[in-house]
Parts: C-alpha cells; sequence; structure tokens
C-alpha cells in the first residue's frame, strides 16, 4: 500500500487517527519514514511468523539469529546448531543471518540416545 | 589382521563402542564408560527443548579427552531428514563421524535399505566418515561399501531386542566378502553375543541397551569390555574344528592294566 506526499513536505510520522472501535489498541501497522526523494512511504506488517522446532513464533521486528538465540537463553557454550529452511547456518554466520517472515528454524543439540 | 579399529581416519585401540541412551542417571553412565574402555559414544540429535534451553548435563559426564562423540540418525525415516541431520551434528559437535540410520519400520525399527543407500551417497560426497546401520544382508553391505562408507554395521537382532547374534551365518557371509571394518550393531543382550561376534570375525561391536539396561549396567560394562577383549583373541588365537566325534585328549598306550 503506498501512499505519495508532494516533494518538500515535512517529514512527519503518519499516525492513522483511531475511532472509537479500536480505541485502546495498538495499529497493527507501524509506518516508516517517507523517502522524499521517491515521494513514497510504505506499510510495514509489525509482527512476523516463523516456525521455531515446528511451533509457530511471533517476532515484532526481524532479529538475527544471533540475537534469537540470546532471547532463547542458548549460549554458545552449549552444543548446538541451527538449520534456516532446512541449510545448516555456520556459526560464524548468525550475527548476520536475519529471520523474514514465514521462515522454519530447526534449533538442535547433541543428547542421550544410542 | 589390524590390532586397531579404522574409521575413516580414527584409529581406536577398544572394538567397543557404546551409547548414551537409558541409563539410570548419568553418573552411571559415565561409570560405565570408564570401566568398559571404550573411545566412541553414541550421541541423538534432538531439537532443543525452547521452555527450558539449560545446557544439558549429559555431555558434561563424556570424558571428551579419552571419547569421541557418534551424532546418530535415530528415528528418520527419511533420508532427507537424515542428511540434515548430519549437517546439523557436524555444525553442533564439530565432526565427521556419523552413524546413519534411516528407519523403515517402527515396530522392528529395521532399516529403509533404499532410503539407506540415497543417504549415504549424499553424506559420502559431502566428506563425512558414514557408519551404516544396515540389516545382516551381504547384498546391502556390498552397496554401502562400494558407495564408500567407512564401515558396515549389521544388525545382530532388532535394536534393545537384547536377542544376541540371531544369525551367525550371515554375519560370517559379510565378513567374507566385505573389506571395510564389519561391526555388529543393535541386539547384544549379555557378554557371550559381544564375544561370539568377535569370535566370528567381527571388528568391533556397538550396543546401547544391553548395558544400559542391565540391572548393574557398571558391572555389565565391564563384562562387556572383557567378552569383546576374549572373542577377540579367541578368533585372532584360531579355534579347533568342531567334530561329530571324540578325539581323546590323552594318548592310548600304556594305560595300567592293559
Amino acid at each position: 500500500m503506498f501512499c505519495s506526499i508532494e516533494n518538500g513536505a515535512e517529514n512527519i510520522p503518519y499516525e492513522p487517527a483511531l475511532d472509537k472501535a479500536s480505541e485502546g489498541k495498538r495499529s497493527l501497522f507501524e509506518i516508516s519514514r517517507p523517502q522524499l526523494h521517491s515521494g513514497l512511504f510504505y506499510l510495514q506488517p509489525k509482527v512476523m511468523q516463523v516456525f521455531i522446532n515446528g511451533k509457530p513464533t511471533h517476532l515484532e521486528k526481524s532479529l538475527t539469529l544471533e540475537e534469537l538465540l540470546k532471547n532463547l537463553n542458548i549460549n554458545r557454550g552449549q552444543s548446538f546448531a541451527i538449520a534456516l529452511n532446512a541449510e545448516v547456518i555456520a556459526k560464524t554466520q548468525l550475527a548476520k543471518t536475519h529471520l523474514k517472515d514465514g521462515d522454519t528454524l530447526e534449533i538442535i543439540r547433541a543428547t542421550a540416545g544410542g | 589382521m589390524s590390532d586397531v579399529l579404522k574409521l575413516g581416519d580414527r584409529n581406536y585401540s577398544s572394538r567397543l563402542i557404546l551409547g548414551t541412551g537409558k541409563y539410570p542417571d548419568f553418573q552411571s553412565m559415565k561409570k560405565a564408560h570408564e570401566i568398559s574402555g571404550t573411545q566412541l559414544v553414541t550421541v541423538a540429535i534432538r531439537r532443543i527443548d525452547l521452555n527450558d534451553t539449560s545446557a544439558e548435563s549429559m555431555l558434561a559426564n563424556i570424558d571428551r579427552s579419552k571419547i569421541d562423540l557418534l551424532p546418530n540418525t535415530a528415528a528418520c525415516y527419511t533420508a532427507k531428514d537424515a542428511i540434515l541431520t548430519c549437517e546439523l551434528a557436524r555444525e553442533a559437535l564439530d565432526t565427521t563421524l556419523v552413524k546413519l540410520e534411516v528407519i523403515g519400520d517402527e515396530k522392528t525399527l529395521f532399516p529403509d535399505n533404499e532410503q539407506l543407500l540415497e543417504a549415504a551417497k549424499e553424506l559420502v560426497k559431502q566428506g563425512f566418515t558414514v557408519l551404516p546401520y544396515t540389516n545382516d544382508d551381504v547384498v546391502v553391505c556390498k552397496k554401502l561399501e562400494d558407495i564408500g562408507c567407512a564401515a558396515v554395521m549389521p544388525l545382530g537382532a532388532p535394536i534393545g531386542s537384547g536377542l544376541g547374534i540371531r544369525n551367525p551365518y550371515n554375519i560370517k557371509i559379510i565378513l567374507e566378502q566385505i573389506k571395510i571394518p564389519v561391526i555388529v550393531d543393535a541386539g547384544v543382550g549379555t557378554a557371550s553375543d559381544a564375544a561370539i561376534a568377535m569370535e566370528l570375525g567381527c571388528d568391533g561391536v556397538l550396543m546401547n541397551t544391553g548395558i544400559a539396561g542391565a540391572k548393574d549396567p557398571v558391572k555389565m560394562a565391564e563384562a562387556m569390555r572383557k567378552a569383546v577383549e576374549a572373542g577377540r583373541l579367541a578368533y585372532e588365537a584360531g579355534r579347533i574344528e568342531k567334530k561329530l566325534y571324540a578325539t581323546a585328549s590323552s594318548p592310548l598306550e600304556g594305560v595300567v592294566g592293559t
């Protein structure tokens, strides 16, 4: 959904007016700052859905895999590995890999077995 | 005859490979590993429980200076899942050794040979040292050898069944036809089963439930160590032939009263 604004317009973040029906509820969309040269601004979904170990998880914004591990309290000292959309991500790449909506993750460890 | 078990570029003086599953606690697992003299133990690769991501104490109870880890692909039913599991294991544990299991049937846990061969091909191509769990079938073992696996691991009996070496003749055929190490994996129930496998000429034995499920796992681990050593020595010593009738062990001349 795009809206155009005139060149030279002030750089004001746009907040949609809430009617009574949505009073107290948060806006589903956050609107990023308009780019003056292109004259366009974009709506971005605030909520992303990814699947971690088979379970859907909602994220407020895109994280790197490094940040996700920190949020999950998985520390580097443990044995673990991550596959993103069925591709194993090397530990050196975790800070550079960003999650997108719809991504599927497998986060594994070594455990007791025969 | 080699006096070490060669798996890929690794050499092991112990021919007994153990598991880490189903022990009453990690203390007894650690003691069993120590007394068995094992240098290689299997581990499973599983999803971390996101509700409790604290480090498990299992790995902390394995002496990594003496024991290598052998990740398995237990409960994988497709080549695709097994391959991804191995890739994850390599990243998690920094090893290329894998025990490849691709299961075909829930009740017997017998392998799906078609998927097993497909997975083995891809994993060998990726540089893994593949130890495939398989039937005691020389045809499949030959195909796994040709693919480039580091060993073949025919089952003695179903996993965890404790039935021992159900078909020693099949194992003997495999030993005659296959040049890479042959390791009996699955079905060992007690010490004599392990000794029989080694007496046939196997290069090693892999077991988990036989020890972990015993009433005294530490004592059974000691028994298994001795059984594997005794069986290997007996094989190297060269046994006597089996005969239908008696051959006396003492001289027949000079018997008193004749």
